[in-house]
This record gives structure tokens, sequence and C-alpha cells, in this order.
């Protein structure tokens, strides 16, 4: 058996140990494997040792942000530092009016580097189209940014509320914030949850390492074997849409709707798995959302730290259903500013001025229907925001909107026919819908461009010839098995799922040792050419 | 002193350290090895029955399109096709000449070494083509030598002399963009901003998936049939003239048989020629209608995109290519 020439050793631990945008330590990768037996191998000589834990885990946590992002590891170290200050000197302030100032004041801090590095392009790009001339900047956007900016927000936020207490020392919220399953792509772990397990005392159980073991395997083979392999048909089509048929189209958009999910909730899944192997629970992420059969329950099932994070600190205080605040005015008047600025449509300040003046005289004196419309206000604002968290891009916003005139659509019509339509005969309908609107709605979160996804649609819906079924199967066998087979897993039953768990838990360690060496092999075959980035790293 | 339960937690974590060593050892041994074991899942177009690895162009399904029914909403006579621009016409030529053949048109094709915009501008040349051939249909394909040109601007001029020329002749006129390898400065949006988006076939789209040859910029042959299904399904479907020209797929054989050729007299003897391929020079522009002589490109070495800029001086020695 011939063997290639071994790399020289200072080169290896050059490309381990200093950053190379072109190689993070991605978890699907060799090299987290490298890192991750290193961090656990340092780990189980100190675990018992609190502060030595805290010091090791938030040194490898900072080193593998520094591998994802270079120097802005800084910007993250930074990020901790002030707000850990911020926090205390918030908690000391007794005086309402100051703390509440002072809270806003520290959220516009946190949010003002998100705000550059995330959407001062798109900023000066759509002040360009009004005449102006701004020079675009080069920027390079920090990887989890958006996730660490959120969490710092919620936990100023918790102080604010009292709900917890300050860290006592610096290093517990470097800790919590630079945590690295979950630090470059979530789930946005919520202060009130973590900081708690970070002092208390580490057990660390055959049960959690087989759970562990067994996320990280299930995290794996959605994102190494299913999300990488149907990314390149999605890839493919949205690269240029109108260039295949109507058929294609449509099994591109399925497509991506599978891929999202197994590489989004793949990375959650192991997030949680190698969280639990040091130790620490973080909190579900994804629950079968295409099970869903409301576009309610799917935000319940989807990114669901997103959707709680956005109800605690985004719907309840614009007023949730308790009536409008002073948020809600400003919000509503910034999207329909913006609304009428993209669009470029004078025509829609009347038709908004039309719907103000119609709503308010049909809840002139109906308290209770005003709630209900300022519910779906909120809930719409709410989906707004989401959507442009997802990106600087007009895309996102719409996907937002639609999401929210989902939910409110789903709301309404839940109140006005609720009883009747709350028969289970009804469900499969009801999941046809949700799950082909959700469906539906991805193409634009794909889709280069507004363009692009109006160009898969018209080919979608124009195009369309059932003809290409039999041929596509022959052309493409292994990605239609591959998406039969991921949808077909994705509707198991929750205690089905449960079983497969089990069974893998009962299994001893060199069985394990073989599932994880076929996994690797099989994704080792399918994988195109190097390792893929998930998706929500962009985020 | 650990308690039994930390010493049972560090045990298992030194467990879970080797379980992962036995990864990396496994899989570090495989790395290594020169033939791993691995079958081939690769990324395949398979309807052609040509093997292109990593290609990943669009489908199209010979049975689906043996199944579809002859439109009749599009001229179904033979056409006189010119296929004219830069290199990139070298290996595209034998796919377009295979939808030719098939559809009942026939085809010229013009290759001229490194041209770009502006010397296909200044020379004039593309309406000597065509007062020469008199063609009905043209396709021209030049952008390639201008992918990375700064002040991208300064080439609208010669885009626009470009037009006006084929538009003049009033002649169905098809712009196929270049097949980027990399970003373009902007000649893409450039052509596409004057000619629009039904004369302008976008390939930049390919980028990586094309397979190249050698130098990194000319697709293979393989790759080229299949960026010619790409322009040939746009063309059908999207371009401005899916009316003008009967294009469907050379595996749809039947077509040929329903095209149209009105008088055999239009298409000889003044627009038969000897070859069906040319090979044009700069210094030939006041000269270059005489017929015959012509290069065969395909067996051309190149090593880097570099090496394309100098094709001019190595085939200034004709020869003949009769590909019929």
């Amino acid at each position: 058996m011939n063997f290639k020439e071994i790399p020289h050793l200072s080169d290896i631990l050059r490309n381990f140990l200093l950053f190379n945008p072109e190689s993070p330590i991605i978890f699907n990768s060799g090299s987290f494997l490298i890192f991750f037996t290193l961090l656990l191998w340092g780990y189980s000589l100190i675990f018992n040792r609190v502060n030595a834990r805290i010091i090791w885990l938030t040194a490898v946590s900072f080193f593998f942000y520094y591998k994802s992002s270079g120097l802005f590891v800084l910007l993250l170290f930074s990020t901790a530092l002030v707000n850990y200050y911020l926090a205390w000197i918030l908690d000391q302030i007794e005086s309402r009016k100051t703390r509440v100032a002072f809270l806003t004041g520290s959220i516009l801090l946190n949010l003002s580097f998100l705000l550059f590095y995330k959407y001062s392009n798109f900023l000066a790009d759509n002040l360009n189209q009004l005449g102006m001339q701004i020079a675009e900047r080069e920027l390079v956007l920090p990887v989890g940014i958006s996730f660490f900016t959120f969490q710092t927000i919620s936990y100023l936020v918790d102080v604010y509320r009292e709900e917890i207490k300050p860290t006592e020392r610096l290093i517990d919220f470097c800790f919590y914030l630079s945590f690295f399953p979950q630090l470059v792509a979530g789930p946005i772990v919520r202060a009130i949850d973590f900081i708690p397990q970070i002092r208390s005392k580490l057990q660390i159980s055959r049960d959690m390492v087989d759970e562990g073991l067994y996320m990280i395997l299930k995290g794996f083979i959605k994102k190494a074997i299913f999300a990488n392999y149907i990314a390149q048909y999605a890839d493919l089509v949205y690269s240029s849409p109108g260039q295949f048929s109507g058929f294609e189209n449509a099994i591109a958009m399925y497509a991506y709707t599978l891929q999202i999910y197994c590489d989004f909730s793949g990375y959650s899944d192991m997030a949680i798995g190698i969280s639990l192997l040091l130790g620490f629970r973080l909190l579900e992420n994804f629950r079968s959302p295409y099970q869903s059969i409301s576009i309610t329950e799917f935000w319940r099932r989807w990114h669901i730290s997103l959707s709680f994070w956005l109800r605690d600190y985004v719907y309840i205080p614009l007023g949730g259903n308790r009536g409008a605040g002073r948020g809600t005015l400003i919000l509503t008047l910034v999207f329909m500013i913006i609304s009428v600025w993209i669009t470029k449509q004078i025509w829609l300040i009347f038709i908004y001025m039309a719907i103000g003046i119609f709503l308010w005289a049909r809840t002139k004196d109906k308290e209770e229907l005003r709630l209900i419309y300022f519910t779906s206000l909120h809930l719409l604002l709410t989906m707004l925001v989401g959507g442009f968290w997802h990106g600087a891009d007009w895309k996102f916003v719409f996907w937002g909107f639609m999401h929210g005139l989902g939910l409110m659509f789903h709301k309404w019509i839940s109140r006005r026919m609720g009883s009747f339509l709350n028969h289970s005969i009804f469900n499969p309908l009801y999941w046809l819908l949700s799950f082909h609107f959700v469906a539906f709605l991805w193409i634009f979160f794909r889709a280069e461009s507004f363009a692009m996804a109006k160009q898969s649609i018209e080919t979608m819906f124009f195009s369309f010839d059932i003809a290409y079924a039999y041929p596509f199967y022959l052309a493409r066998p292994t990605l239609v098995v591959l998406l039969l087979l991921g949808y077909a897993l994705h509707f198991i039953p929750e205690d089905q799922k449960g079983a497969f768990k089990k069974s893998f838990s009962a299994l001893p360690g060199m069985g394990k040792l073989i599932i994880y060496l076929i996994c690797i092999q099989i994704s080792l075959q399918l994988v195109e050419s190097a390792v893929q980035p998930f998706i929500y790293f962009q985020f | 002193m650990m308690s039994e339960e930390e010493k049972s937690s560090q045990r298992l974590l030194l467990r879970l350290s080797l379980f992962f060593v036995c990864i990396i050892v496994v899989f570090t041994t495989y790395g290594f090895m020169e033939k791993p074991f691995t079958t081939s899942f690769t990324w395949v177009q398979a309807d052609l029955g040509i093997e292109k690895e990593n290609t990943n162009m669009p489908f199209d399904s010979i049975i689906a399109r043996q199944n579809k029914k002859v439109d009749l909403t599009v001229d179904s006579s033979s056409h006189y096709i010119l296929l004219c621009g830069d290199s990139m016409t070298e290996q595209m030529r034998y796919a377009i000449d295979a939808f030719a053949k098939k559809n009942g048109h026939k085809l010229m094709t013009c290759t001229w070494y490194s041209s770009s915009t502006q010397i296909w501008s200044e020379s004039d040349k593309l309406s000597v083509l065509i007062k020469e051939y008199k063609p009905d249909f043209i396709f021209f394909t030049v952008g390639s030598n201008e992918l990375f040109v700064p002040q991208i601007d300064k080439r609208e001029k010669f885009i626009q002399d470009i037009i006006i020329e084929a538009d003049t002749a009033l002649v169905p006129f098809i712009w196929i963009g270049p097949p980027n390898w990399k970003d373009d400065t902007g000649i893409n949006k450039l052509i596409e901003k004057n000619l629009g988006k039904q004369r302008f076939f976008y390939s930049g789209g390919f980028r990586e998936k094309l397979k190249r040859i050698k130098d990194g910029a000319h697709p293979t042959r393989e790759a080229a049939e299949l960026w010619v299904d790409s322009l040939s399904s746009w063309l059908r479907t999207q371009s401005l003239y899916k009316n003008k020209i009967r294009w469907e797929h050379p595996s749809n054989t039947k077509y040929s048989d329903l095209t149209y050729v009105p008088d055999s007299s239009i298409c000889a003897p003044a627009r038969s020629v000897r070859a069906n391929i040319r090979i044009l020079k700069n210094e030939d522009v006041p000269n270059y209608c005489q017929s015959g002589p012509a290069i065969p490109p395909t067996n051309r070495q190149l090593s880097s995109p570099a090496t394309v800029r100098r094709d001019t001086q190595v085939l200034n020695s004709p020869q003949i290519d009769t590909l019929r």
C-alpha cells in the first residue's frame, strides 16, 4: 500500500494554530476532531477544579473564535469586557428612569457594532439609490456577531428586569458569551439558563455521554451527509433558475427546505451534543418543525431559541397582546417609511392612512378588537425584525414580513372559525398548507435576489411538467434517495426517534465507534470538494 | 482528593478522548493513502450518457424532450448560422453544430483568437462577415479576454458599435457571455445593459461548475456541450428569438425531419463554404474574405490563460479543417 508524503510537523502546527480564513474550525471537519480531542484530554485533567475548568474552556473558546474570525476575537473580548461592566453599573442604578436610559444606551452600543458590520453597506447602498454618494466599505462580517450581540442584549435586559444578578467574575461572563459550541451559529443561549451552570458541581454521567454522542452523530449526519449533498443541487438551480425546468425548480424548493433544516438543526444538535460531553446542557433548538400544522406551531419548533428571544425581547416589550406602546408606533412608522422608500410608491402613504383611519373607526369603542389588531401588528413587526436579523437584504425582510402575515392570518382564522376548524380531520390539509407556505418562502431566503426568486417561481408555475419526474430520478438517483430518506426521517414520530436514541445508547463503545466511522466514510464519499460551512455562519 | 463521582467523570472523559483518537487515527491513515477506499458518488450529469463529473449543468431529460409536441409557433425553416467570436468558439462550435445539424441548419464558425470587443469594433469585422456569409442567425461570443479589464466602462462604446453592426444587418443576434472562471470587472453587466436580457446569454453563473482545460479558462469539450445545452434551453424559452429558429436538442432527432428547407438555392452557392470554420487574424482584416483555408484549433496545448493571448502568432500558418 502506497502512502503520500507526510507533511512537516511545523506546517501542520502552523496550519492548526494560526488563523486562515480558508480553513476555520467547523464541527464537521477533521481539524475540529483534533481540537476537540485535545480539549477533552485537557479537560479531563482539570474538570473538577472550577476556576481551572472555566479558564480552560474560555481559552479554547476564544481560540476557536480566533480560528473562525482572526483578530475579531478582540471584538468578542471587548464586547464581553464592556458588557460585564455595563451590567454591573445597571445593577447599581436605582432610579427607574436612569435604568431605562442606561439600558437603552447599552443596547444601542451593542447594536452599533452589529449595524456597522452587518448593515452599513446595505444602508449605504440604499442611500446611494436615492442619489447620495456614500462609498461602500469592504467589511468582513465577524462570524456569529448576530448571535453574541443578541446574547449580550438578553443578558442586559435580564439584569435590568432583575431576573438575574450580573456575574461576579469577568471570566464567568467571558465564558458565557464565548462558549464555543454555540458561539458562531447558536442556539442563542439565555443567561438565565446558562450562567447558573457555570459554577455548579459538574458531573458527567454515562447517560450524558451517550446522549451527547448521539446528538453529535445526528447533527453530523444531517449536515455532512444530507445538507452538504443536497446543497449542491440547490446551489446549481438557484444560480440560474431560469435555465431549469419547472419540475427541477420545484425539486430545488423541496431540496432547499430540507437542506436548511439539516444544516441549521445539524449544527444545533452538534452544539448540544458537544456541550453535553463537557457537562453543560443547552436547550433544544429544533423539534421536527416541518411536522407543524400551522405557522404558529412552526415557529414554536423552528429555531426555538430565536423565536423565544424575539418573543421576550421584541414582541412582549412592544406590548404583546396587551395593547400598543411607544415602541409599536415608532417601529410601525419606521417600517412604513422604509416600504415607501424602497418601493418608491408614494401612494402607499395613502393606503397606510386609509388602513389607519379604517382601523381607528372600527375599533373606536371596541377595546377588545383594538387589542386583537395590536397583537397582530406586534407579530408582524416582530417577524420583520426577525427577517432583518437574518441578513442585510430586503429579501430577508420580505421573508419575515410574509411569515408575520402568516402568523396574523393563522391567529385571525383560529379566532374566527376556531371551533369548526379545530377538528383533527383537517390536520393533513393544514400540514400541507403550512409546509408549502414555509417551503415557498424559503425560495426568497435562498435565491440570490428577488429577480431570481421570481424567475424560479415563474418557471415552477408556468413550465412545470411531471414528465420530468422519471428522467430526473434516472439522472440524479442519489439526490432523490437522500431527499426521500431525509423527509422520511424528519416525519418519524418523536417516540420512534427516542427508540433510535435508546438503541444507540445501548451499544458498546466499539459499536458506537464503528457507526461513527461508517457515517464519516459515507460523508466523505458524498462530499463535493471541501468541508461546507454552515449556512447560519453568515448570520 | 477526587470523589468517586469525579473519578468516574474523569474516566468517562478519558475514554471519550480515546474514542475520538481512534477516529482520528483511522481517518489520518486513510487520508495519507494514495488510493482511499472511495467509490464514486460523484455529482454527475447523467442524461447524455457522457461522463461529466462535477459539471453541474442544467438537466433536461431526453425522455421529456421526446414527449414534447412539436411547437408550431416556431419558425421551422432551415437557417444559415454564423458563430463568431474569440477562442471560446473553439469547443463550443461542436455542440452548436450538433444542434444545427439536427435541426436542419448550417453552421459557419469564425474564430478570432484573443479578440476583444475593441478589436471587433475597430475592425468592423462583423459587418464584413455578415456581408460575406449572409447569415440568418448570429451567435457571437466575445468578452473572455476582457473579464478583468479595469475601467470597463470604456468598453461600452465598442459593445455598442458591435450591436449596431449586427442590428443594421437586421439579423437575429445573440451574444453569448464569457464563461467566467473568476469575478469579472463588469463586462457581463455592460453587455447586458446594452443588449438586454433577451439577446444576451449570461454564462457567468456557471463559474466553477464548468470543467476547464489545463489553462483554467476554456471549457472542455464536454463542458462546452453542457454550456450550449443551457444556452439552447434559454434560447428556446427566454430569448427574443425563441420563435425565430427551431433549436431542439440533438437527441430529439425527429426535428431534423420536420425542418423546412425552403429553397436549396438560398443555401448555395453563395453561402456554401469549403470549410465550416475559419480563423480570423489581426493582419487580414482587409482581405480576410478569402475563403477556404482554416486552421484546426482542437489540438492546441494551452498551459495557462496567458498563453491564450499568444495564440494569434501560433495560428498564423493556415491549415484546412474539414469537419463535415
